[in-house]
């Protein structure tokens, strides 16, 4: 990526671009910043379902994704993400680059319609259309109940549920709650509507595009008086009591393990990009200790992998392996633990670590949606996303750094999800 | 190396063929970082039941062949090839469909030595009886990984129901009986016979300079010690009928809520037709069950189906299908629906619909042309079914609403199989 630029707004609302001739679509994120609430988890969601599939100029799902198709398909989502006490509520949207359109407007007619889709709902008497939104209520009750149905996906899911209460971000569920889900109705959701339209926000804009053009297109259509931004504690490292290990029973022909571990480390703190560099070299590359000793060596699984969460300092482990071979498997990844904080990582183990991850952070040029997302997270911390940076902290880890902050991973749950009577 | 340029949407693929018949197709990515190779055979789940020779005798390949060469190629003598790959910077893998096997790479930098890795893994077979063995467990395991899947579940059982000597009937990766009777000699066989570089074909994407590749290429020295052509039959199931086998079948899956397919077993359609194919029947159903489609807002708020109908149209060797699948509790209504939709009565597209979902389908291709490597993967799978990706919207703009209402119509006229997959079937 070359030529970035961020303008500020007299509503305080920020403008980034970053110019790229490499690209043949443009992407857009609205960004909302928000105090996390586990109960917008469930109203966004429905919310999410009426703003991409109406507003006040097109009323009905179909008029809405009949404009979508006619501007050469303009992909519209939401995303709803948190950080501890911070969340953030994103419209995301792509659209090809307008010099395949024959259609001297299409860039003003796409920003319209965007700010109508977020900032011009369809609201008569306080209330959304009703029919649009039991629909939308409908498929969140279905996503909740659809839950129990993958059953890997759903390890994850109840082993986050049993590290916090589900008011906690870190175990709140990301689709939503029943019990949220029974009181909303088309008329309270629009308060949480008008809440979220009154947040601050910023607008990331990336690919093939003329600064001014898209300056004079976000101060025309994006022009909403916002609030003050407010500071939110975003990260706490997460270190619950004892809890007990769980055991759900399904008929599935494999058992399915999600396994926690604590490790105080967060994404401040010095010992960040060691325990990344770690959990690369544990769980995440193509010759991890995980993958070389769990699926390679014991043959005991096809998928296994460990992810590194630097909001509450977690490490969670996930594989299917065979139903009578649960115990064996925790036990022999546990071991890889203790391994680790006795330093039986070699320069090779070490040095592809280093390979992979800077690797990775090179790859994220080519990608404008998580190179937004890497921009969005280190703004959130007061920080630049700068990757030279960044890959330097990498290269400088020793095999000692990496041994002090395998001492401080340790063991605390785990779910199965298995066959009942083995 | 030869050039071809599509100028309507700025494309352009250089192609060479090498003394060894590999085909090559590099297709320029100026300013990305990401350069990626896929190498592919023509060798998938469809050639099981075919024949090799093993010590002198004629054996059938078993179901999951393909997919187990696929485990057991990125072995080199002593060596892993993700390894090396992974110390070059480059991240690698595999995956194996109904006519082929594709292992590929991506990278920033150290392109070429990548490449040689890619060709060193590709031009022998090197696993022992010991790793082969190990292997079985963990295909295994990823076989019970995907029959956990209820979607996995549905479609397989859509494709036993409605396909009696098409082998489209059979799962990619084998049954556990089949991976557990696959042995070296099988692999081995497989090997010679299908990954000739004859049989190959290997697409790069990214920012390269064509002479230095092209010089790359011409100094290559692998494959040099197969002289013998493989005789490779042409694949054929035209004995398939026209006909499903089973109307319906109710399975039983600890589900919350049941999940229901519908197959509809549509005509081979000729390999030259097919692209065309594909993108009419994209326009179509886009027209009734997109978020934009005439019947989905209607049949969301009556509760007649949960969510979009969710579609696929699949075309291979002497094969057609569509299926169109979706969650829901009133499930006999909502096949009911469907299937209405389908009585030769219900074709109201209008020239300002065709339009518009053509606006859609070009928007689309020009993102999808963007991303490197899943171009670079389509363009394969274009290209082992002789179709070319960059044609698409040349082709699109061929087709007429008239061609539309033909495919309408080859719906309307095709035998279909339900599944639905429930808690309460006994």
């Amino acid at each position: 990526m070359n030529n970035k630029k961020t303008i500020r707004f007299q509503n305080n609302c920020r403008l980034i671009l970053q110019k790229d001739k490499k690209f043949k679509y443009i992407g857009v994120e609205v960004v909302f910043y928000d105090k996390f609430d586990y109960k917008n988890i469930t109203a966004y969601n429905v919310l999410s379902r009426i703003l991409l599939n109406s507003s006040k100029v097109y009323k009905t799902m179909k008029e809405m994704n009949q404009k979508k198709e006619e501007l050469y398909d303009v992909e519209l989502n939401t995303s709803y993400k948190y950080w501890y006490k911070l969340a953030t509520f994103k419209v995301i949207g792509n659209f090809i680059n307008p010099k395949y359109v024959n259609n001297k407007n299409y860039e003003e007619e796409i920003f319209s319609f965007l700010s109508s889709t977020i900032f011009n709902q369809n609201i008569e008497n306080h209330s959304f259309d009703k029919d649009l939104f039991n629909i939308a209520k409908d498929l969140v009750a279905n996503s909740i109940l659809l839950q129990k149905d993958q059953p890997d996906s759903y390890a994850f899911i109840s082993l986050l549920k049993m590290l916090g209460t589900k008011k906690q971000a870190i175990a709140a569920s990301t689709i939503g709650e029943k019990k949220v889900l029974d009181e909303l109705n088309a008329s309270n959701l629009v308060d949480y509507y008008l809440h979220l339209i009154n947040l601050p926000f910023d607008i990331y804009v990336y690919g093939d595009i003329q600064f001014e053009k898209i300056k004079r297109l976000v101060k025309k259509y994006f022009n909403n008086q916002t609030t003050t931004r407010k500071k939110y504690q975003l990260q706490k490292a997460l270190n619950p009591n004892n809890i007990k290990n769980k055991v759900i029973y399904r008929d599935v022909l494999q058992a399915k393990v999600a396994i926690c571990y604590t490790t105080g480390v967060l994404y401040n703190d010095k010992d960040y990009y060691a325990m990344r560099l770690l959990n690369n070299l544990f769980g995440e590359n193509q010759q991890s200790k995980l993958f070389q000793e769990i699926r390679e060596k014991q043959g005991l699984c096809y998928s296994i992998f460990s992810t590194f969460d630097s909001v509450y300092g977690t490490i969670i482990v996930y594989t299917g392996i065979p139903i009578e071979k649960v115990k064996e498997t925790i036990s022999a990844i546990n071991q890889l633990i203790d391994d680790l904080k006795e330093g039986k990582i070699s320069n090779k183990d070490i040095e592809m670590a280093k390979i992979d991850i800077i690797s990775s952070l090179n790859q994220v040029k080519d990608n404008m949606f998580k190179h937004m997302n890497l921009e969005i997270r280190a703004a959130c911390y007061n920080q630049e996303y700068d990757v030279e940076k960044i890959i330097n902290l990498y290269q400088k880890i020793t095999k000692n750094d990496l041994i002090e902050v395998a001492k401080k991973i340790q063991y605390k749950t785990h779910v199965v999800v298995t066959k009942k009577g083995k | 190396m030869k050039y071809k340029r599509y100028p309507k949407i700025n494309e352009e693929v250089y192609t060479l063929t090498l003394e060894n018949k590999l085909k090559v197709y590099y297709i320029p990515r100026t300013g990305f970082q990401n350069k990626i190779a896929i190498i592919a055979t023509r060798f998938g789940s469809l050639h099981s039941n075919q024949t090799v020779m093993i010590d002198g005798k004629s054996k059938k390949i078993p179901f999951g062949t393909a997919h187990f060469l696929e485990h057991r190629m990125f072995s080199i003598k002593d060596k892993d090839a993700s390894e090396l790959f992974l110390n070059l910077g480059a991240s690698s893998n595999a995956f194996t469909s109904y006519n082929t096997t594709a292992y590929y790479f991506k990278c920033n930098d150290r392109f070429y030595e990548n490449l040689d890795v890619l060709f060193e893994m590709i031009s022998s077979f090197d696993s022992t009886s010991k790793q082969i063995e190990n292997e079985k467990q963990i295909i295994i395991e990823e076989l019970k990984m995907y029959q956990d899947e209820p979607a996995t579940k549905l479609l397989n059982n859509l494709f036993k129901n409605g396909y009696q000597y098409h082998l489209i009937n059979q799962d990619i990766g084998g049954t556990i009986e089949s991976v557990e009777s696959i042995d070296k000699k099988m692999l081995e066989a497989c090997y010679k016979k299908y990954y000739d570089p004859s049989n190959l074909v290997l697409v790069i994407a990214g920012d390269l300079n064509v002479d230095e590749l092209e010089k790359y290429l011409n100094n290559l020295k692998v494959f040099d010690k197969k002289i013998d052509k493989p005789n490779i039959k042409k694949l054929s199931f035209k004995n398939e009928p026209l006909e499903v086998i089973n109307d319906r079948t109710d399975i039983y899956q600890d589900i919350s809520l049941p999940l229901y397919g519908i197959l509809f077993k549509l005509k081979p359609v000729n390999t030259k037709l097919q692209q065309k194919a594909y993108l009419q029947m994209e326009i179509l159903l886009s027209y009734y069950f997109d978020a934009s489609g005439i019947y989905t807002e209607d049949w969301l708020k009556k509760k007649i189906i949960n969510n979009s109908i969710s579609f696929y149209h699949g075309m291979n060797i002497d094969l057609n299908y569509l299926i169109l699948y979706n969650i829901n509790d009133k499930y006999d209504i909502s096949i009911n629906h469907i299937l209405d939709v389908f009585d030769k009565k219900h074709f109201t597209m209008t020239e300002s619909d065709f339009k518009r979902i053509k606006n859609k389908l070009i928007g689309s291709l020009i993102k999808e042309y963007g991303n490197v490597e899943e171009m670079a993967k389509e363009y394969l799978h274009y290209l082992i079914s002789d179709m070319d990706y960059f044609k698409e919207i040349t082709i699109l703009n061929q087709i007429t609403l008239e061609d539309i209402y033909e495919t309408y119509l080859e719906i309307c006229n095709a035998s279909h199989c339900i599944v639905i997959e429930r808690k309460d079937a006994k």
